[in-house]
């Protein structure tokens, strides 16, 4: 007798369907399960159509397809889906297969006249980082490159970002859900009105945090300021920054109240023991280490910093990572950065948007979100990931990528 | 205290719509059986145990081997672990208050404002939301005229509003909708607004006009309209015999004239007719979606928009009479021709269904990424902030958030020299008024999926009132069924409401 079953995924099952190669996730337990066969390619691009939306018939008979079945008892032991006899139900279900959908997003604005784009899109910016000077008369060797990967001090410039702006964006980003006010520089306590910076962002209830090198903080006569006990600290660390540098600077933050981070840019394997010798002398808990790619040690992040199928799998993405990896980049959702000259960025990786003197913030997220390249930049979109089954369980472009000009920092396809 | 519902199909398939987890998932039959066990607390390793014949046949829901409930058991105690089955606590989630800032901020960036520049209009149409059929607290209509210092007054404020650091507003366009009674019957104040607000240099804000108009006074008037490029909205709602609701004071009916004037629009200002000129059909007995679809595409190139008749209100001496004119939107749309799927598929709550319980549908970019924000205290129902998405001003200088609620319900009142807005005092009375549903809103399953407006209710009656569209969870669970059902019948639906192509 030829029995009918239907086959169906679980709604906690999630898949991607590339040219080559299948890939379901199961939310739940985090199992993985890849294939790359032809039959099975073929079977999925089937069972997931808008036709079938995860529930297919399968006979007794197509059970005798020893691939197939294979295939299904492997899904049925990953918990991912099951067969269910047709005698138990007399029609097809239907599973509410997870198809993202953003009602309001930017071609929903573009046509809708009656929707205040303003309202919408203000509430997105999370995080500011404000770039107010670029004196500075260190040498750090990667003054140039590290400011574009993570928020690090930079002289570039040698111009400053004028109060008036600082006002500006506070009054315009009063109605945002802003979370973390980032301020660098150069040296930021030789802007002209440092002080004052301090005064017009210290009663906002964002996170604040100032970056600065450890020596400018040493050496600094400005930080008997009482209101700079509501900012927190994040001290960028050359590597040959002595025990008792790092022990002085404790010292201080703790008389005065402040709250502190040591933060370690890496280039090498040599830096990283380096600085972990280092910590460990000290006993250090509130550090960060950040590695650096400076274009020669592109064999260091091979080994270090590229992921593999098992960190994929170790990192537990939950359904709204998928959803999100298909939709927006959270490495720059939220975020813009503001250079000495009013220049805003999304990422400093790519062009400005616009100039704080001549646009408002709001106008700017909107050119972001329209036109930009950060935001809304998934894998999705580029080559090689668009044709990986990984794309949607694997982090977000980062701006690492964007300096190594290469998207897959990964093993998988090795 | 809400709780996990596990509903069956009419085809006799499992479904788990778990509220805690924002989740529905088509299930196997037997975690359903396992839920009802687990929910009267049953030990389910002990059941199992206490099994000594199998396979096991479990009445109205089948017959199964051993190995297919120790299956089910684990894929059970992961749904359980994963905490489909924690109950769902609403009290928190509708404690959101309104705040001042709230209020002010809505105004400096509202993108549609209403003006409703005479409560007198030249015809008497049967289904009139001021007439016969309703019982509302709209202001008498006395046939009074706007007078120009308060529409002065009120575009002044809100320039200032909308000049204000409050501003978001970028290239943007607020419309201005010129409203009645029969707008054009002031065309002298229309004139004053629209020179007046030309006075302004507006910098954050493009203006564009609209009358909302019967049309029988456009001939009049066509050329200053069109000069100034401001939209016309006409009511008509198709052919002659389907617009003959629409009668002046001696039941004289408008069509003829109405045509008269769309033709003189389309051969004198043929590019105007094309983009400023829109229609918008009122569907009753006399006409039908397919009608009013058809009339105006052969008739007039158009596609209007179509709006059933407010049911809100009603006249209790009106009602039957009310009823022999009503006709449904959704009871028009159940040929399913194929243009009109998503059409039907939007309008019978199904989209609204499939976004509201299932977390992979997000508001906006934001709440994707942080689902949690979900969590974020909101108001009870799905009122608005006074003001966010409309404020209209009506003959009486009152403001209100919306044309469509009862003229008591003024947050604001415009006179010549000033606008009064007690913005503390909105905030305080949409506390009282939230505070008087929040308690059903708590034990309503459908509460996270509301839509209603604290104004549908008599919310300042002292008597105590009750939602008629509240839902205990066997309503609601009646309600899941039938969307289901709705779903498995119309697998297609669900793509194309999700953003697929119509004819996909």
């Amino acid at each position: 007798m030829n029995k009918k079953y239907w086959f169906y995924l679980d709604g906690y099952t999630h898949y991607t369907i590339t040219k080559s190669e299948v890939l379901f996730y199961n939310e739940l337990n985090h199992s993985i399960l890849k294939s790359e066969s032809k039959n099975i390619l073929q079977f999925c691009n089937e069972l997931c159509s808008n036709q079938n939306l995860s529930v297919i018939e399968i006979s007794s008979q197509d059970l005798k397809n020893d691939e197939l079945n294979h295939f299904i008892q492997n899904i049925r032991t990953h918990f991912m889906g099951d067969l269910i006899d047709q005698e138990l139900s007399i029609g097809k279900p239907i599973q509410f297969q997870s198809k993202v959908k953003i009602n309001n997003d930017i071609e929903h604005l573009l046509k809708n006249s009656l929707v205040s784009v303003p309202n919408f899109i203000t509430p997105f910016l999370s995080e500011l980082n404000i770039y107010i000077n670029g004196t500075c008369d260190l040498d750090c060797q990667f003054c140039n490159y590290a400011y574009k990967q993570n928020i690090c001090c930079n002289k570039q410039s040698g111009s400053e970002i004028s109060i008036e702006h600082i006002q500006k964006i506070i009054s315009q980003t009063q109605t945002s859900n802003l979370t973390n006010i980032n301020i660098s520089g150069g040296n930021i306590f030789k802007h002209s009105q440092f002080n004052d910076i301090i005064s017009e962002l210290s009663e906002l209830y964002s996170n604040k945090t100032l970056h600065c090198h450890i020596q400018h903080f040493n050496t600094s006569d400005k930080i008997n300021n009482c209101k700079l006990r509501k900012f927190a600290f994040n001290f960028i660390c050359s590597k040959d920054v002595s025990i008792e540098e790092i022990n002085f600077t404790i010292s201080t933050c703790e008389s005065l109240g402040f709250t502190y981070n040591f933060h370690f840019p890496i280039e090498s394997e040599e830096e990283y023991f380096l600085f972990e010798n280092k910590m460990n002398t000290i006993d250090l808990k509130n550090y960060t280490i950040k590695p650096l790619f400076n274009h020669r040690n592109g064999q260091f992040f091979k080994e270090n910093i590229f992921i593999d199928h098992d960190d994929i799998q170790e990192s537990e993405p939950e359904a709204k990572d998928i959803y999100t990896n298909q939709k927006v980049n959270t490495n720059f959702f939220g975020k813009i950065n503001i250079a000495t000259d009013g220049n805003v960025y999304a990422s400093f990786n790519q062009n400005a948007l616009g100039n704080i003197s001549e646009n408002s913030i709001s106008e700017l997220l909107y050119r972001e979100l329209k036109e930009g390249t950060c935001w809304l930049r998934t894998r999705n979109q580029i080559s090689p990931c668009s044709d990986c089954a990984y794309q949607n369980l694997c982090p977000p472009i980062s701006n690492y990528e964007e300096v190594m000009e290469q998207y897959n920092l990964c093993h998988v396809k090795e | 205290m809400k709780n996990t519902l596990l509903v069956k199909s009419t085809n006799n398939n499992h479904y788990l719509c778990s509220l805690k987890k924002n989740k529905t998932h088509f299930v196997h039959p037997l975690i359903d059986y396992l839920y009802q066990l687990h929910s009267k607390e049953i030990d389910i390793d002990l059941w199992f145990k206490k099994i000594n014949q199998f396979p096991l046949s479990i009445e109205n829901i089948g017959i199964f081997s051993s190995d297919e409930l120790i299956y089910n058991i684990n894929k059970f105690k992961l749904i359980q672990q994963a905490g489909y089955f924690e109950s769902y606590n609403m009290s928190e989630k509708i404690s959101r208050k309104i705040s001042e800032l709230d209020i002010k901020t809505a105004i400096a960036n509202v993108s549609h404002i209403i003006i409703e520049l005479t409560d007198a209009c030249n015809l008497n149409c049967l289904y009139c939301g001021y007439g016969k059929y309703y019982q509302r607290d709209f202001d008498k209509r006395e046939n009074k005229f706007l007078n120009t210092d308060i529409a002065k007054t009120f575009i002044q404020y809100l320039i200032t509003a909308w000049n204000s650091p409050l501003n978001r507003k970028f290239n943007k366009t607020t419309t201005i909708s010129l409203y009645g009674g029969e707008p054009l019957l002031n065309f002298t104040l229309i004139q004053e607004i629209v020179e007046y607000t030309k006075t302004f240099n507006l910098t954050q804000s493009n203006l564009q006009f609209s009358i909302s108009t019967n049309g029988l006074l456009i001939d009049r008037h066509l050329d200053y309209i069109v000069e100034n490029d401001i939209e016309l909205a006409i009511s008509l709602d198709g052919d002659a015999h389907a617009n003959s609701f629409r009668v002046d004071h001696n039941n004289k009916e408008s069509y003829l004239k109405l045509r008269s004037n769309i033709e003189l629009i389309r051969k004198k200002y043929p590019y105007f007719y094309e983009k400023k000129v829109k229609f918008c059909s009122v569907l009753h007995s006399k006409n039908s979606v397919q009608h009013i679809d058809s009339f105006f595409k052969k008739e007039l190139n158009k596609k209007p928009s179509i709006a059933e008749l407010s049911k809100k209100g009603i006249h209790p001496d009106f009602k039957n009479e009310f009823e022999k004119i009503f006709n449904s939107y959704q009871n028009n749309l159940t040929k399913k021709p194929k243009k009109q799927l998503k059409r039907i598929y939007s309008s019978n709550g199904v989209s609204h269904f499939i976004e509201q319980q299932n977390d992979f549908c997000a508001n906006n970019y934001k709440d994707l990424i942080f689902p949690e924000i979900k969590q974020v205290p909101v108001t009870p129902t799905r009122t608005c902030i006074p003001f966010a998405k409309k404020i209209f001003l009506n003959v009486n200088g009152k403001l209100l958030p919306c044309e469509t609620i009862d003229h008591k319900y003024a947050q604001g009142q415009v006179t010549k020299d000033k606008v009064d807005i007690n913005f503390s005092a909105i905030c305080n009375k949409y506390d009282k008024y939230f505070s008087k549903i929040k308690t059903q809103c708590n034990h309503c399953y459908f509460s996270e999926t509301c839509e209603k407006c604290i104004f549908d209710f008599d919310i300042e009656s002292q008597k105590k009132f009750f939602c008629i569209d509240f839902m205990n969870k066997s309503k609601f669970e009646s309600y899941l069924s039938q969307k289901v059902d709705f779903l498995e019948n119309n697998p297609e639906s669900y793509s194309m409401l999700l953003g697929g192509k119509e004819n996909e």
